[in-house]
């Protein structure tokens, strides 16, 4: 019996020895190597569930953006709708500043022919009417989070590693998010997301990741509202890496363009 | 569209966009842009075509430069802006939001960026007129009858500087505009007095109508307090009579010239706020005061002063034609988009401060398949019975009701 008990401890101890920290899964993630710029086309679909039947309405929209490794900035961004005709035109400029700054971000309404500067404080407001909050868009710098290993998993086909991530400060809507992470490629492939009365309210699936030269790609992004069964796709039509897109894409004027 | 009047569901018969077309082509650095629109009329079922923007647009990496038939913006606040001068309106538009209710005016534009700096010039050679309507029953602020303007612009060259930064949080916008008013006003008198014989049909005072010079110094302001937007924007008009060069011809003994030296100021504060779920709310107070009013009546031939007596109220020819409404207004809008974009509701209340008198409108936009649009809109005035010249009791009868179906290719 004791000997039993020691080999199912030598098993258990050289099982959790051999998992890496979640710290660890979390940083080789964020050491994936990323492009300097992207351009990317995609389309947007709004899913609504009424009577039993879905009703889709779509977007499409094209979005610059650009790292900065130095200098104020951490990145600038330009999003820019091309379908509908109705809002055809309508554009977002973001400044992301390093330190606790605030975001600078420009508003182009076309039938105003007017470029407003906007604050968007709300981090939990929904982006453009879809599921996806601007915090989720913004994305998360790894020590924003405490990580905690809960074990492996498969999903959408993949072994992934389970974690846990823990904001440390406060400002995030979420108490906490649950995230699946790709053992072989570290790549994000699905993050569950719980509010502050730690009910799991909103999942982001990203079944499809494509290797285009050096980067991945996730050319599919299903972010699923449980409170009223909408969820939002969004699905990548074209991109494009390192163009050595000019700082002057990521101005007024080039946000009145169109 | 179609738009029935509330109080007797007859229908309101004005000019309406039966469609617009935008063309652009972009080559590099150069965008080539016309905005055309057709007007039609169910009364006459008349149509007209109407070239309101073309231009070439440059745009390098220090700035960007217009050229051609442009409607320009300035400002801060949503409409209404005091200091956005540089473009005649569309009187037969002026409830319609944003470039619609403006006429396009050839000029030259260019915006240089200098590090936290935006200034931006413009150029218009040739003065170009509100358009205002005339004889127009079913519009209450109508004239009876197009005036002749007896006098034209002396100066046609209008030119306008705006420079704009960002200090901590806040965008802040300095300009100034040199021009000629956009509604015309009244510039010399002739007049007949009692003891000369003239048949009674004949008029005893002729009114004759020119353009003021007018100069606006503009400021406006952008800044964020908390999760609120607070816009604001002043301007400061000095307007003065143009010097008539009058012809030895043209001079008569019964014409008097009417010299008018004036400061009036207009400004606008707007909040603003987004809730969570999208529904942006926002007041504006509206206000406009005359200040120093200098005017002098003199005989066109001998230059001697005489004492006519003030003609009219003080009317401005420049700056937001809501001014016209009341002295004090506060405007509060909402608009929210529901059923992932297919449903649009908007809700605005225009309440004068000054006397009595308010303005309500609200509209439901349907969006059943993409690009198209069904709008049911309804705009209520309610003025004062015991004040028959506010544009607010003016205007009760254009309450009206509108639909539309808008199709978008």
């Amino acid at each position: 019996m004791i000997r039993y008990a020691q080999i199912l401890f030598l098993l258990i101890s050289s099982f959790l020895l051999a998992q890496p920290s979640a710290r660890s899964v979390m940083e080789k993630m964020d050491q994936i190597q990323k492009p300097m710029d992207v351009q990317t086309h995609l389309k947007m679909t709004l899913i609504s569930l009424k009577g039993g039947k879905e009703r889709r309405r779509s977007r499409e929209l094209i979005s610059f953006e650009k790292r900065y490794e130095d200098g104020k900035f951490k990145s600038k961004s330009l999003l820019r709708f091309s379908q509908p005709k109705e809002v055809m035109g309508t554009g977002f400029l973001t400044w992301d500043r390093l330190g606790s700054k605030p975001d600078d971000q420009w508003l182009y309404l076309p039938a105003l022919k007017k470029v407003k500067r906007i604050r968007t404080n709300e981090k939990g407001r929904s982006f453009m009417g879809t599921d996806f909050s601007y915090e989720d868009l913004s994305g998360r710098d790894l020590d924003a989070d405490k990580y905690e290993l809960l074990g492996v998993d498969i999903i959408h086909g993949t072994d992934c590693y389970k974690i846990r991530a823990n904001p440390i400060e406060k400002g995030s809507q979420y108490s906490w998010r649950i995230l699946w992470v790709d053992k072989k490629h570290s790549l994000m492939k699905r993050v569950e997301f719980f509010n502050k009365k730690e009910i799991m309210f909103k999942i982001l699936d990203i079944p499809d990741h494509v290797k285009n030269g050096d980067y991945w790609t996730a050319t599919k992004m299903i972010m699923k509202n449980l409170k009223n069964n909408h969820r939002t796709e969004l699905t990548v039509l074209k991109v494009k890496y390192d163009q050595d897109l000019k700082d002057n894409v990521f101005t007024e004027s080039f946000l009145k363009r169109n | 569209m179609v738009m029935t009047r509330t109080s007797d569901q007859s229908q309101i018969n004005l000019p309406f966009r039966i469609m617009s077309l935008d063309l652009g082509y972009t080559v590099g650095s150069l965008d080539i842009k016309t905005v055309s629109a057709v007007e039609y009329r169910y009364d006459s079922s008349k149509s007209s075509y109407n070239l309101r923007e073309a231009y070439l647009a440059y745009y390098p990496e220090w700035g960007e430069v217009k050229f051609g038939k442009l409607i320009h913006v300035w400002g801060a606040v949503d409409g209404n802006n005091p200091t956005d001068n540089l473009n005649p309106y569309d009187y037969y538009y002026l409830f319609k939001q944003g470039v619609g209710q403006k006429i396009g005016t050839w000029s030259f534009s260019s915006k240089l960026y200098f590090g936290n700096y935006q200034v931006e010039g413009i150029f218009i050679p040739k003065h170009e007129v509100n358009r205002i309507p005339y004889g127009e029953k079913d519009y209450p602020l109508a004239l009876p009858i197009e005036p002749r303007i007896e006098y034209p612009v002396q100066d046609e060259i209008e030119i306008g500087i705006r420079i704009q930064t960002s200090i901590g949080e806040a965008d802040f916008g300095v300009s100034i505009f040199k021009g000629n008013d956009r509604t015309p006003s009244i510039s010399t008198i002739k007049y007949y007095p009692s003891d000369i014989d003239i048949p009674d049909s004949y008029e005893k005072i002729i009114p004759q109508l020119g353009y003021r010079a007018t100069t606006v110094w503009g400021l406006d302001f952008v800044t964020f307090i908390g999760d609120f937007t607070l816009r604001g924007e002043g301007a400061i008009f000095k307007t003065q009579s143009s010097i008539l060069k009058l012809n030895l011809f043209e001079i008569q003994t019964n014409l008097y010239e009417l010299y008018q030296d004036i400061v009036y100021s207009q400004f606008v504060l707007q909040g603003e706020y987004t809730t969570v779920s999208d529904i942006n709310l926002s007041a504006q107070l509206i206000g406009n005061k005359v200040g120093e009013e200098n005017y002098e009546w003199y005989h066109s031939s001998s230059k001697e002063l005489v004492n006519f007596p003030k003609l009219d109220k003080f009317r401005p020819g420049m700056g937001t034609p809501f001014a016209m409404f009341s002295e004090l207004a506060l405007i509060l809008s909402s608009s929210g988009v529901l059923m992932d974009d297919r449903l649009e509701l908007k809700g605005n209340a225009m309440i004068n401060l000054d006397k009595k008198g308010t303005m309500f409108s609200a509209s439901v936009g349907y969006s059943p398949w993409i690009n198209w649009k069904f709008e049911l809109g309804l705009v209520q005035f309610k003025g004062d019975k015991d004040d028959l010249e506010s544009a607010f009791t003016k205007m009760e009868d254009f309450s009206h009701t509108r639909l539309g179906l808008y199709y978008n290719f």
